[in-house]
């Protein structure tokens, strides 16, 4: 079933027309939700924010753009409202759980330094993209995890492809700029 | 470029994670509970609200009537002492007290 039927069928009250709605877009917004938050558990409750914000706002979708690009949209708010919201509960935890991701795995190819090695790339580079301006971050994350184009995210942040380059160029910039003394060039 | 590849294999590694499967069971029981919510939440029919309304102003009435009441009850009784009698000074002042003494 199209997208629109779908639609058409929750608001006239099949709550198993907006399930087969949230089964068929599920992936992609938890997926965007994780270059957000890079945690399984913070993605899972903003998808499901996303998805009950959806469902009521759902009468006001007038169908201008098309369904996924709204549904980005919004996702790309509650995530950037999530990580607004805990801005001062992150910086009391201590990201760092390098060790026990070591333990965790069981990766007889590498050995224990190798690990940890990659542990902490991993959480530089997580911390690089937490620290991008918004604007870059979203169209970063758009970019690399959805694989969207540059026209597609044009039309989810409302601005031009120009404006999308140039915040991906000076993404890519930042993040050289903060990783090349850690990891390197 | 090695970092370009290192940020590459990262943003791999979390668009693989697999969100949970029931997570469209979860929403849709999640709406289920918002949507009974809604509905016991009805607006008050009018007649109901003109009962209650009228309810206030007849308590509001009867309790300045019951205040208006407990004023007028007051009866202003004047009670007259003639303390004269109570003690005779005179009998103090008196010059032929000090016979008495």
């Amino acid at each position: 079933m199209s997208d629109e039927q779908l639609i058409r069928e929750t608001l006239s009250g099949s709550n198993k027309s907006f399930g087969e709605l949230v089964q068929k877009y599920q992936q992609q917004v938890f997926r965007t939700a994780m270059g957000f938050v890079h945690s399984k558990e913070d993605a899972e409750d903003i998808a499901q924010d996303v998805f009950i914000k959806v469902f009521h706002a759902l009468e006001t979708f007038e169908g201008k753009s098309q369904f996924p690009t709204w549904l980005y949209r919004i996702t790309v708010n509650v995530c950037i409202n999530h990580i607004n919201k805990n801005k001062w509960q992150k910086l009391l935890n201590i990201p760092n759980d390098g060790f026990k991701s070591i333990l965790n795995r069981s990766d007889d190819k590498k050995n224990a330094l190798q690990q940890i090695e990659e542990s902490e790339r991993e959480q530089a580079i997580k911390n690089a993209i937490d620290l991008l301006p918004t604007k870059q971050r979203t169209a970063f994350i758009l970019s690399k995890y959805e694989d969207l184009s540059q026209r597609e995210i044009a039309e989810i942040m409302k601005i031009t492809e120009g404006a999308v380059e140039q915040l991906l160029q000076r993404a890519k910039l930042f993040l050289r700029k903060k990783l090349t003394h850690i990891i390197g060039k | 470029m090695k970092l370009e590849n290192y940020i590459d294999d990262f943003t791999l590694k979390e668009k693989q994670v697999e969100s949970n499967p029931f997570l469209s069971a979860k929403i849709l029981s999640k709406l289920d509970v918002s949507t009974e919510i809604n509905s016991v939440k009805k607006p008050l029919p009018l007649w109901q609200k003109m009962v209650a309304a009228a309810s206030i102003i007849i308590i509001i009435a009867t309790g300045l009537e019951l205040g208006n009441m407990a004023t007028s009850d007051k009866q202003n009784n004047l009670i007259n002492i003639n303390d004269t009698q109570i003690e005779n000074l005179s009998l103090y002042i008196s010059t032929d007290y000090e016979q008495y003494k």
